[in-house]
């Protein structure tokens, strides 16, 4: 039986768009966590990926992450639990003004 | 409560004379007007260029302006900002608080600048005679 798989739509904004050089990508995931996103974008940014995550493999701390359009607390990461046709915001810090 | 992000920034007459119609026991209007400088980090600046996650901005300032309402008291806030391109000289950013009394007014006019700075997502790009580049931004005392 095929497993089923969580689609989500993953957006990068200023800095992050450039620096990687994707607007925006439709990754499937096998677990609807927010590890096997990361997984998933590293998978498909590859040598980019030290744009979004840190020298341990984890999101770096200069990274803001909205879901649907709220922002989520980098404390409550962990229990994300995505659904189809979720968007996902990946930002670099304010520096508006 | 006004919030704006947008190409365009608003007449500031006309904001001023929106924001005295909340409340006829405002006493006193402090405003920050955020200008494009002609030099940065010795380079030359040729113009700003602003993104923002429109919706997420949008409800940030709100959030921001409600707290800061409760925090100090204050009647009514405005804020604008601009998008896109903007050059030498021109405006960028409209901070406006109304309040009874003008020491309120000045400590959350403080405060909404500095949040919007570090919490509200919008980006900015220096266009200079020396490259252009993302602004990188700080982590707010509240992040």
């Amino acid at each position: 039986m095929a497993c089923a798989s969580t689609k989500v739509k993953v957006k990068f904004y200023a800095s992050l768009r450039e620096e990687i050089g994707i607007e925006e990508i439709v990754l499937e995931l096998l677990n609807p966590t927010f590890s096997a996103l990361i997984n998933a974008l590293k998978n498909t940014i590859k040598s980019k990926s030290n744009a979004i995550v840190d020298s341990k493999g984890e999101i770096r701390s200069d990274i803001m992450i909205s879901v649907n359009n709220k922002l989520i607390n980098r404390l409550n990461l962990g229990k994300l639990n995505f659904e189809d046709g979720d968007i996902i915001d990946i930002m670099p810090l304010p520096s508006g003004g | 409560m006004k919030v704006k992000v947008n190409e365009k920034l608003d007449d500031l007459h006309f904001l001023i004379n929106q924001i005295k119609k909340v409340s006829k026991n405002i006493g006193a209007i402090a405003i920050f007007i955020g200008i494009v400088r002609e030099t940065s980090k010795n380079a030359k600046v040729l113009k700003l260029e602003y993104e923002a996650h429109e919706t997420l901005a949008n409800e940030t300032l709100k959030e921001i302006i409600r707290d800061v309402k409760e925090k100090y008291g204050v009647i009514d806030a405005i804020v604008e900002h601009r998008l896109g391109s903007v050059s030498v000289g021109e405006n960028i950013m409209y901070v406006i608080v109304a309040s009874k009394h003008r020491e309120e007014a000045f400590k959350a006019l403080i405060e909404l600048v500095d949040r919007i700075k570090h919490e509200v997502p919008i980006w900015k790009k220096e266009v200079t005679e020396k490259g252009a580049y993302w602004v990188k931004g700080e982590k707010g005392k509240k992040s």
